[in-house]
């Protein structure tokens, strides 16, 4: 078990940079999510924490030891730790026992006791019956339980997770998310997880690291990503659908669409600035236009069973809105529209 | 292994070194004696001159050569291409009945030795003795043989019959690929099944098809055997063969002359086989795009499909059955030539007597074997190293690796031969006149198809599996020995399998390179051929024809139990 490091890490490929100065602390037994897009730059920060690519520069630790840095680089395979893939990388010409064992096979771990801790990683991963199997034999499921035994069996430092649950479908997924999370409770082991699914990441974290670009966007509990997005990049990545351009008209006041609009405003936004406004569209209220706040028009109804999807034209402005079925709301009519300052966010623009 | 990786660096670096010493050191030496006066390694003093190019091209042979040359390659590229496209749509797309057995006849074609091939059908169309030749006589009634094997229309004949299987691999694929929707919107469009197969059908795969004409026409430029023995003999030369009269049937031997035509006939072969690979430079990325895998409804050629069968029968009668018998026949005859009624009593065994007591040959076949299997076994490990650094490491320079070890696949024989011969026939290493000499020539001429067998299993084997393996904390050797030698082993097998099949067979390098003390099979088969020894020639083809079918067999067993575990 090791805390990690990254200091001033940066990937580049040629001309193309992959990683840019990108500076992450994970404490020991934490469960850290990289969570992004495709193309954000998270498996490859993944994949220099195991060895398999080179940063270009920066400074890698593992608990105490560093495994990459100036004249330092520690190869995957002396860096004791273990890993799922997307793809499971199960070795086909091998039965289930011998996937999982080879870990202690290349360490040269007498065979009397490499076989209880088999079984034992195995057992943990609810697959005792099946060891003498062959991959080809295992279903999807059941090969990427294969995939996290190998991993766990020599008891790893540290456990590398890339997009373990992608290639599952849906049901299975969460069923497989669920004992992660278990496994994880249970061996205390620190682990790095990627993925581009903000539930998967919400769900088993205890920190999340929002990339974008190759950069570290934001950093903090799932709770704080998820309700405080510190830009419009993890706003929009965690659900905040409406970013709407707007201008600080005064202390807790912005102009949008020509009209003001009460909101919590940072104190790093001075007034006259340009900035964002974030809200979801859960969050939207629409009513009569007497008396709202802001005065907008109706564009667009879709009715899709438990919410209809609104429309609402605001000046120039596109807010997308979620009303209760029961709502009536008719394309092309006048409507006033209620964002409640508690549950909007102000960004930088 | 990375960049930084020292080791890897070492290990590439003395990779680059073997390769391109293979490859491109005789072709320096080539390039040397084609502009040099003196022969390999004589006393003489050698000046550099443009003499020898003079002399070849001032030849009075050799606009009739090109011009041989060229009808040839392109003869038989056409011959080839036409028999292997309507096999491959017949095969793949249509419900002919036999379909199962013309695939199998196919490879068994594929594994013919063209040497065999070319004296069975001197057996069968030589004006004087050709089977064939003399039944039409017969029942025509005729004055004459009306067919001459040893003429540019025979050269063409014998060639395109025996490439034919590789337009049908090459092309295959292609049929196979085409969703046959597209097929079934030309049908709604109210085009014939004739229509669609040639609106719709034959457009799709024409990449294929043009990338295995120039293929094709590459291997009809380098080709030996077939002008060599239907053509010198009659004064029909095309380049390779007259390399080899520069060479062998001048006195003196003329090297230069020799070298200067051999710079040229590479230069232009590896012209094609760029163009090639320029065509060809997007085929890995379709592959890639086409994951899925469709099951295409065969078109119903209604009675059309007892034609199309026919004609299958026809070609495979030609290329196999008719070439095989006559071989049968001509081993239990102690004079082949004169066909009536008592010919069956004059049957005998004595020619296979002959041919197992016969000691150059049994030594001939000896050391083709033991080059088939070491130096068979010696290129698929150079092979999986090169292919091995070329795609699973990020080492600088893997690229120009590959590029060189691919790079003989535009040596045509006689021209390495000859490069090899004035690389090494002063080096005073027990190589030039050893069977050293040999390996090193068959190594190096067929890496590339070794290469080429190999590289799709390595593909296939995914980076994860080995990445895999050392976040597990297995050490290169293990990695190598534990996950990716077993995952490798039928890839590994096949080729190996594949290179015994071509060394044993191989002609114009042997004929350059072997010396009376180190007889091969193909070198005394082709003596026996020259002196017209048809009876112990035919009984050593059936045995050589028993023994690949036996090979074969074997490692198919081999092969699925490797597939299998």
């Amino acid at each position: 078990m090791a805390a990690v490091a990254l200091r001033g890490i940066a990937k580049r490929f040629g001309a193309t940079t992959a990683v840019e100065g990108l500076d992450i602390a994970i404490p020991d037994g934490a469960f850290a999510a990289f969570l992004g897009p495709s193309g954000c730059g998270k498996t490859t920060t993944l994949r220099m924490v195991a060895g398999l690519e080179t940063p270009t520069e920066g400074e890698i630790r593992i608990g105490e030891e560093m495994v990459f840095g100036p004249r330092v680089h520690v190869p995957t395979e002396r860096r004791r730790i273990g890993m799922v893939f997307q793809s499971y990388a199960v070795w086909p010409h091998m039965t289930v026992a011998g996937n999982v064992g080879f870990p202690l096979r290349v360490a040269g771990m007498p065979r009397a006791e490499a076989t209880p801790r088999i079984a034992r990683a195995l057992e943990t991963v609810r697959l005792g019956a099946l060891a003498a199997r062959y991959p080809s034999q295992l279903s999807g499921g059941q090969q990427q339980r294969v995939a996290l035994a190998r991993a766990i069996v020599a008891e790893p430092r540290l456990l590398l997770l890339d997009e373990p649950l992608s290639n599952l479908d849906a049901k299975l997924r969460e069923e497989m998310r669920d004992e992660i999370r278990d496994l994880h409770r249970r061996l205390g082991v620190t682990a790095l997880y990627v993925t581009h699914d903000q539930m998967e990441a919400l769900a088993l974290a205890d920190i999340v690291f929002v990339m974008s670009g190759g950069r570290l966007q934001q950093a903090g509990t799932p709770r704080e990503v998820y309700e405080q997005p510190a830009n419009r990049f993890v706003a929009d990545f965690v659900g905040w659908s409406n970013l709407l351009g707007a201008e600080v008209a005064g202390p807790d006041v912005l102009r949008i669409a020509g009209q003001a609009l009460p909101a919590a405003v940072p104190g790093s936004l001075r007034v006259g600035e340009r900035c964002t406004l974030a809200v979801r569209p859960e969050d939207v209220g629409l009513g009569p236009p007497e008396g709202a706040s802001l005065a907008g028009r109706v564009t667009a109804v879709t009715y899709l069973g438990r919410h209809q999807a609104v429309e609402v034209a605001l000046d120039g402005a596109l807010l997308r809105a979620q009303l209760p079925p029961e709502q009536t709301v008719r394309e092309g009519e006048a409507v006033g529209v209620a964002l409640p300052a508690a549950r909007t966010r102000v960004l930088p623009a | 292994m990375t960049a930084s990786d020292p080791a890897g660096r070492a290990a590439l670096a003395l990779l680059l070194l073997l390769v391109a010493f293979l490859a491109l050191y005789p072709l320096g030496w080539l390039a040397y004696g084609s502009l040099s006066t003196a022969a390999p390694f004589s006393m003489q003093e050698a000046r550099l001159t443009f003499d020898n190019f003079r002399q070849a091209y001032g030849d009075a042979m050799l606009p009739r050569t090109a011009w041989n040359t060229l009808v040839f390659a392109v003869g038989q590229t056409v011959f080839a291409v036409i028999c292997g496209t309507a096999l491959a749509w017949i095969v793949a797309r249509t419900d002919t009945p036999g379909r199962r057995i013309f695939e199998v006849l196919i490879l068994a074609l594929f594994l013919m030795p063209l040497l065999l091939a070319v004296i069975a059908w001197t057996m069968i169309l030589s004006p004087q003795r050709g089977i064939v030749n003399a039944a039409l006589v017969w029942l025509f009634g005729l004055e004459s043989a009306p067919f001459n094997i040893y003429s540019l229309g025979g050269m063409i004949f014998v060639q395109g019959l025996y490439l034919t299987p590789l337009a049908f691999l090459m092309i295959t694929p292609s049929f196979r690929a085409i969703d046959s929707s597209l097929e079934e919107a030309g049908r709604v469009g109210g085009a014939g099944a004739f229509g669609v197969l040639f609106r719709v059908t034959l457009p799709l795969v024409s990449p294929a098809i043009w990338s295995s004409a120039i293929m094709i026409f590459v291997l009809g430029l380098e080709s030996f055997d077939v002008p060599q023995m239907l053509g010198a003999s009659r004064g029909i030369y095309t380049y390779t063969s007259l390399i080899f009269y520069q060479l062998n049937e001048r006195y003196p031997a003329d090297y230069g002359a020799g070298a200067a035509l051999a710079i040229s006939l590479l230069l232009f072969s590896l012209l094609c086989v760029a163009f090639y690979r320029w065509l060809t430079r997007h085929a890995g990325r379709f592959e890639t795009v086409r994951g899925k895998s469709y099951r295409p409804d065969p078109v119903a050629l209604g009675r059309w499909r007892w034609v199309a069968s026919g004609l299958c029968w026809t070609f495979f009668t030609a290329a196999v059955f008719l070439p095989v018998g006559v071989l049968c026949l001509g081993s239990l005859l102690l004079y082949y030539g004169s066909f009536d009624a008592e010919i069956f009593g004059r049957m005998t065994t004595a020619n296979y007597g002959r041919v197992l007591a016969h000691p150059t040959l049994l030594h001939g076949f000896a050391n083709s074997v033991l080059l088939g299997i070491v130096a068979g076994a010696a290129c698929v490990l150079l092979a999986t190293a090169v292919s091995f650094t070329a795609t699973r490491t990020r080492l600088p320079g893997r690229g120009v690796l590959e590029a060189i070890a691919a790079l003989p696949i535009a040596f045509p024989g006689t021209v390495l031969g000859l490069a090899l011969v004035w690389g090494w026939v002063g080096v005073p290493l027990p190589v030039y006149g050893t069977l050293l000499i040999l390996a090193i020539a068959y190594i190096t001429r067929f890496m590339p198809i070794a290469l080429r067998t190999l590289s799709g299993g390595m593909l296939q084997i995914g980076v994860e599996l080995e990445e895999a393996a050392r976040v597990a904390g297995a050490s290169l050797g293990q990695r190598l020995r534990w996950v990716l030698a077993p995952l490798l082993r039928p890839s590994l097998l096949a080729a190996w399998l594949i290179l015994f099949m071509i060394f044993i067979r191989e002609l114009p390098m042997s004929l350059l390179l072997s010396s009376s003390g180190t007889p091969v099979l193909a070198v005394v088969m082709f003596d026996f051929y020259q002196s017209g020894e048809l009876g112990p020639l035919s009984a050593a083809s059936v045995m050589i024809i028993g023994l690949v079918v036996a090979v074969v067999a074997l490692a198919r067993g081999a092969l699925d139990r490797a597939t299998r575990s």
